[in-house]
């Protein structure tokens, strides 16, 4: 069974819905390679896990009538994850999303970036209509008040910003410490998971300290998403993406393994030589070493301890019925990568 | 043109930076100077001033940025994107914080609109142009609003 429907989430409602932002902006001259392009993107599919986070977050609320609000909180939520794609593929000159070119090879680098803050402004503007077509009417508070909700969540890219920063800057930066590195996983992807649950929870009204364990959990759950992915680079090659193993020590990038070896008297050394015009086979030699130390099993640990934090969260909210789907996501998110033993495999 | 007010709005700016960003803000944009003497024939705070010069001094800094990702690449090219990408999410960041959730709304649709101008070769001079006109309609609209005092936020 796939992660939406062990979730009840109707996964072609929120397509209908991406597509509905585009399709709906009359200030978009027709015919557009760039309209073309988003939508285009969109129907190539996607996990969708961002939006459907904010859904379950907001099946923690007591108000009643916020499902249209949380939809297009959710809905803006998957358009500033498309927007950050399109600059990433610039960044890595990538030539292929989706089994499509990428956007700036259908254009050129200034349209693609220009396109993605187009589609971050404009899902905002469609999400901040969802006051007035809410039955019933609401007042001129609320309507602040939910566009500052919009804002913050525009204002996250400061955060992720912050982690690519530290990555760009500290490549083969052997002197990176724990903190550091917790710190960068927390802004390139913690940070963002918390805060899809922390948006629905708010936006449907949920109790403050329900809110506040929301978060958690997303904190947690990406902590351990972001460990495993990182353990998984020395692990097993990614063939759909045509990376070998330990792409990211390749790219100059210190993840955790990396750092626990570097604690290793016998590897460490090894390590250090290390440099952006090193061989492919001084990478090789330092991604075994790196494999046949501990420091694989001590990054699983760490994985671990976020995964228990992330159950005893769960346990905590045992009293609420939507408990049950934060079990289905954790278990989506500690076995996706492992196909052969996941219940529920990533589409 | 008020240089203090500039001074302030680029000194708070500088403090709102998050630490470890290393991003540094020039004052020496005219744009700035003319956007200072328009918030000056309004009724507004010292406050209020300084924080829309300083959304406005935002929306610059992000789209010049990532206008200037023309004919760079590698490091360049990175920095120039997650560069915009910063000043942009630390508008949002600014007006949230300020409470001046009636211009964050009002701006939705320019700002969208000067990303369709910019894929369309509009130069960035004219899209920065057309913004300063919206943030002048704003304070007209809000002053009319107020009968006359149109320093109220949110």
């Amino acid at each position: 069974m796939k992660l939406h429907e062990a979730l009840g989430v109707d996964l072609d409602l929120l397509n209908r819905r991406l597509i509905e932002v585009v399709e709906t902006d009359s200030a978009l001259p027709r015919p557009s390679v760039v309209a073309d392009s988003i939508v285009q993107l969109i129907k190539a599919g996607g996990k969708r896990l961002r939006p459907i986070m904010v859904m379950v977050g907001g099946r923690f609320g007591q108000r009643q009538g916020r499902e249209e609000h949380i939809i297009r909180l959710a809905v803006l939520m998957e358009y500033l994850h498309m927007a950050s794609l399109v600059h990433d593929d610039v960044i890595d000159q990538a030539n292929i999303r989706r089994n499509m070119p990428t956007l700036h090879r259908i254009t050129d680098v200034p349209t693609a970036v220009h396109a993605a803050n187009y589609m971050i402004v404009r899902a905002m503007e469609w999400a901040s209509e969802a006051v007035d077509v809410d039955a019933g009417g609401v007042d001129e508070a609320e309507r602040l008040n939910y566009t500052l909700r919009i804002a913050g969540m525009a204002s996250m890219a400061t955060q992720l910003c912050q982690g690519e920063y530290a990555q760009l800057e500290n490549k083969f930066n052997f002197a990176l410490t724990l903190d550091d590195y917790l710190e960068k996983t927390r802004q390139k992807t913690a940070f963002l998971m918390a805060a899809c649950f922390q948006v629905g929870a708010e936006a449907a009204g949920a109790h403050p300290q329900v809110v506040e364990e929301l978060a958690a959990f997303g904190d947690c759950l990406g902590m351990a998403f972001q460990i495993r992915d990182d353990i998984l680079d020395y692990i097993e090659p990614d063939r759909k993406m045509g990376k070998p193993t330990g792409s990211d020590l390749r790219n100059g990038h210190i993840t955790l393994p990396a750092y626990y070896a570097l604690q290793d008297n016998r590897i460490g050394p090894c390590l250090r030589s290390l440099n952006e015009h090193s061989s492919p086979s001084d990478f090789d030699h330092a991604v075994r070493l790196i494999q046949e130390s501990s420091a694989i099993e001590r990054s699983w640990e760490l994985y671990h301890t976020y995964v228990g934090q992330a159950r005893q969260i769960i346990d905590r909210l045992s009293f609420h019925p939507s408990s049950r789907d934060l079990n289905i996501l954790l278990h989506y998110f500690t076995q996706a990568s492992k196909p052969q033993t996941a219940i529920l495999q990533p589409q | 043109m008020d240089k203090k007010l500039i001074e302030d709005a680029v000194e708070h700016l500088q403090r709102f930076i998050d630490p470890g960003v290393n991003l540094g803000i020039p004052i020496d944009d005219e744009g700035y100077g003319k956007m200072a003497n328009l918030l000056h024939s309004f009724e507004l705070t010292h406050a209020r001033k300084v924080t829309l010069l300083e959304s406005y001094m935002l929306l610059c800094l992000a789209v010049r940025c990532h206008q200037g990702t023309m004919a760079k690449e590698g490091y360049r090219l990175t920095r120039s994107i997650l560069d915009g990408d910063y000043w942009f999410g630390l508008y949002f960041r600014l007006l949230a914080q300020q409470n001046e959730l009636r211009l964050l709304a009002y701006l939705f649709p320019v700002i969208k609109n000067m990303q369709i101008q910019l894929m369309d070769g509009t130069s960035v001079t004219r899209v920065l142009s057309d913004l300063f006109f919206h943030f002048e309609r704003f304070l007209q609209e809000q002053e009319q609003k107020r009968g006359g005092n149109g320093d109220e936020a949110a």
